[in-house]
């Protein structure tokens, strides 16, 4: 019992990044269509560049300023990334095939992963301690961390602001409508281009927090560090139905906990063929995930 | 009169729309069905739902006495109906003859393993079948006086020619029944003219039954033997075009939509 | 007749060229070139005739390797003469894992092929590391290979006029022609009475097939593999290949591995410093392809085997 509610938890934590993260791949396929696949990459940028501030500006010493600093730095850093990636690599391409957008971003995807192994290193970088952790208290004799509710807290505020912003503020609803008719928007007066890039923005930023908050909780960071993390919440993102940003979070949540049940429960070395595992279950029985649905094609 | 196709209470709710909502109607053998209706009143959709792309809520939709309600387009198809697009889906990269030969094909090539090796090896009969295809393909394009774009890519033919091929490629999968969406749609006046001599030729040319939605009510009033009227997904009328030109319920259904305009 | 003879004149002179004349480096480099035209091809199939992406070539290849190595050395007494059945054994093992992944792949329009596919590759290579029998990481030793250079030439050049042969007569075929039509239009496609999940299914299994043939002989070329051999990586350096080539032009594929195998070797000795280059230069390379050339070398064309010589380009489909 103790050490299902100690997965439990692991797994809810984890599973607050998997739903940060997957809201970004499933709001981009959302507007675009496409997998994005160097959005594991940005991910990793994002924990870079809090890194790099840290070092540069000297925050040694853990407090809740830095930490703050720390996390807004991972999501600002993530988020320009994740704007001029789309500027540069996939904004030329918007009317070709979805064949080359696709083989595109899996060219920025390998260049961030082997720059970043010329410009940072390949070897594992010590993450700076940006706040002191410590245990808060127990539920039933499990220790629970500040690190672990400072990821809930933060990822249930970041959530919050995302969807604050979609569902109550002109450019959400202006990237709702694009995600549906991108063909008609330009004649209600919306600028599609900008539209995506703001999508671009946000899901970056989102995961530049996960970023953060992962590597204060496992101290080291590398250029392939986005691979496990981003292939994982992708499939969350397809478990609960490419597209939907509801679905993007309860699939999160729910590969999470299903993960550290299973690495809790024996399978630790299969961990990552399992997620694709229950991916390939999902796709043979619900094709299209938990919350999504086949968009009607207009024939 | 024998039935071909008939349609028993098909409903179909897109979100709250009730896009199709309790419409049934028959089309007897030769016979030419106009299938008429305002803007949005569910005429492509009952057209989507028979022809295999949507699956109704409710109703049954039965073939020469066969239940084809599940069936999907493809099976649909081999059931013996085709049908066209209002915006034309030619293969637009592939040649004209490629086009007709793709539907051709879909009868001759079974993809069984004698099949699959004669096409390997290239073998004598797999080359004669193919000759065969090929002939019949320009035959079929000679009818239609398309043989001589036989090579030229299907994207770049005239928009008249293109909406030719279209039909040419639909006959291409022998059908009983030939279901046009819209042919007319963007063409002129005498382009329309040219079209409604057309659709008789093929009809008797080919043997054919033919279901037609048709924007163009003066096409349909000349060439259709009966039309069915959908207005806000419900069916309205069904009677020979005199009645139907006449029926108050469908001159208010047209006029009423002319209000809104 | 004439070309196949001209064809077969050539192989030979080329291959005394490279047995009595070339040092067993050129010699190792060039059958690497011909397996990586057979994994590029292997990849045009699916993701340049039937525009359906994959990233699990290497995942394939893993299962081809392995299957071939693990059946020569444990069956076959490490007998050379059985290699071909080896790796015909890989290939058909690869192709009954392309045709269990392309159950899932095709339900829904979209990129699952991709998704499903990376997966699989992942799959593949995390049992490969659990699997101790066949080494684990340390990976499977010793394998047999051929005993003289000119077996090894001889075979592989058979392997790669097989999967080009196959694949330019199905490009050329109904079967090309249904895969065309769906990538023009699959709606219509289904229309004219064609089960497009179906045909997609057959083309990831013949893809399959060839991504197993390649990676068969693979291990029999290089005598050791390990589940890094066969990492992500991998498959895009074949993806590389393949759309250098052009998507769509089996015989681009042909060319582009010939190139993107030479020229990294010729680099080599100007190459200082222990990063490999190749992981920038590529993904740059592909970027800057999407967007200024992505119809590659060649487009969809194939170079005209009894044009041999002569510049004159066969567009896909024209009758001659």
């Amino acid at each position: 019992m103790q050490e299902f509610l100690q997965h439990t938890l692991n797994g809810l934590s984890f599973g607050s990044i998997y739903a940060l993260v997957a809201l970004g791949y499933t709001m981009v396929y959302g507007i675009l269509s496409m997998i994005n696949f160097a959005h594991s990459e940005i991910y990793m940028m994002g924990a870079f560049v809090t890194f790099y501030m840290a070092r540069f500006m000297g925050m040694e010493t853990p407090s809740p300023i830095n930490f703050t600093l720390g996390v807004l730095a991972g999501a600002l850093g993530a988020g320009i990334i994740g704007y001029f990636v789309e500027k540069f690599a996939y904004k030329p391409l918007r009317n070709s095939p979805k064949m080359n957008v696709l083989i595109t971003a899996i060219g920025v995807s390998i260049l961030f992963q082997f720059g970043g192994q010329i410009i940072f290193g390949a070897d594992p970088k010590r993450f700076p301690n940006l706040i002191e952790d410590e245990v808060l208290f127990y539920i039933a004799e499990i220790p629970v961390h500040l690190i672990d509710i400072l990821i809930y807290v933060v990822s249930f505020v970041s959530l919050g602001i995302l969807s604050f912003i979609i569902y109550r503020t002109q450019p959400g609803r202006a990237m709702r409508a694009v995600s549906t008719r991108p063909d008609m928007t330009p004649l209600m007066g919306i600028n599609n281009n900008k539209i995506i890039s703001t999508t671009f923005i946000i899901g970056s930023a989102l995961a530049g927090v996960a970023a953060v908050l992962v590597s204060i909780k496992y101290p080291k960071i590398d250029p392939m560090m986005g691979v496990k993390i981003g292939t994982s919440s992708f499939v969350a993102a397809v478990f609960g139905g490419i597209g939907s940003l509801h679905g993007a979070v309860i699939g999160g949540f729910l590969l999470g906990v299903g993960e550290y049940y299973l690495i809790g429960y024996g399978a630790s070395t299969y961990k990552d063929a399992l997620s694709f595992l229950i991916l390939i279950i999902v796709l043979l029985y619900k094709p299209t995930g938990l919350f999504g649905t086949t968009r009607k094609e207009k024939i | 009169m024998s039935k071909l196709l008939s349609v028993d209470n098909l409903s179909i709710q897109f979100g709250g729309l009730k896009a199709v909502d309790d419409v049934s109607f028959h089309i007897n053998k030769s016979e030419l069905l106009g299938l008429i209706g305002p803007n949005g009143a569910g005429k492509t959709t009952v057209f989507n739902i028979i022809s295999g792309f949507y699956k109704a809520d409710s109703g049954k939709i039965n073939f020469e006495d066969q239940d084809i309600t599940e069936a999907n387009a493809a099976e649909v198809n081999h059931f013996g109906l085709a049908r066209t697009f209002q915006n034309i889906r030619l293969f637009k990269t592939l040649t004209v003859l490629e086009n007709v030969l793709m539907a051709l094909q879909q009868r001759k090539h079974n993809g069984s393993f004698k099949d699959w090796f004669s096409s390997l090896l290239n073998t004598k009969s797999h080359q004669q079948l193919e000759l065969n295809l090929k002939l019949e393909a320009l035959e079929l394009l000679k009818i239609f006086e398309l043989d001589t774009f036989a090579q030229e890519e299907a994207g770049s033919l005239p928009y008249g020619a293109q909406r030719k091929l279209e039909i040419v490629r639909a006959l291409a999968t022998k059908p009983k029944l030939l279901m046009l969406d819209e042919p007319a749609a963007g063409m002129n006046h005498q382009e329309t003219q040219e079209l409604n001599e057309l659709i008789r030729f093929i009809k008797n040319k080919f043997n054919l039954t033919i279901l037609l939605i048709e924007h163009d009510m003066k096409l349909v009033m000349n060439i259709c033997d009966r039309i069915v009227v959908l207005n806000r997904g419900k069916k309205i009328a069904d009677n020979i075009p005199y009645e139907i030109k006449n029926s108050p319920q469908v001159i208010e259904a047209y006029l009423g939509k002319r209000k809104h305009e | 007749m004439k070309k196949y003879l001209i064809f077969l004149v050539s192989v030979i002179v080329l291959g005394v060229v490279l047995n009595f004349f070339m040092n067993s480096y050129i010699q190792a480099v060039f059958i690497s070139f011909m397996i990586n035209a057979i994994m590029a091809l292997s990849l045009n199939f699916i993701t340049g005739l039937a525009d359906q992406f994959s990233l699990g070539q290497a995942g394939l290849m893993a299962i081809g390797a392995y299957t071939s190595a693990v059946l020569n050395k444990e069956f076959f007494n490490n007998d050379w003469t059985m290699i071909p059945i080896g790796v015909l054994a890989g290939a058909f093992m690869a192709a009954g894992a392309g045709y269990l992944i392309s159950l899932p792949s095709f339900r829904l329009k979209g990129d699952y092929l991709a998704i499903v596919t990376l997966g699989m590759a992942e799959i593949v290579r995390v049992v490969l590391l659990n699997w101790n029998h066949v080494g684990g990481p340390r990976g499977y030793n010793a394998i047999t290979k051929f005993p003289e250079f000119y077996f090894s030439f001889g075979f592989a050049v058979l392997l790669l006029t097989f999967t080009f042969m196959t694949m330019y007569r199905l490009k050329f075929s109904w079967f090309g022609r249904n895969l065309w039509a769906i990538n023009e239009d699959d709606i219509a496609a289904e229309v004219m009475g064609l089960n497009v999940a179906k045909t997609k299914r057959r083309a990831f299994v013949i893809s399959s097939f060839f991504a197993g043939l390649g990676g068969g002989f693979y291990s029999h070329h290089l005598g050791y593999i390990s589940p890094g051999s066969f990492g992500f990586i991998i498959s895009v350096q074949i993806l590389i290949v393949a759309v250098l080539g052009g998507l769509g032009s089996l015989s681009g594929s042909i060319v582009a591995a010939l190139i993107l195998t030479f020229l990294p070797e010729a680099l080599r000795s100007v190459q200082t410093g222990s990063l490999d280059l190749r992981m920038i230069i590529y993904p740059i390379l592909l970027i800057v392809m999407m967007i200024v050339r992505p119809q590659g070398l060649f487009g969809r064309k194939e170079i005209s085997l009894s044009h041999f010589g002569l510049t004159k380009f066969k567009a896909r489909g024209s009758n001659e």
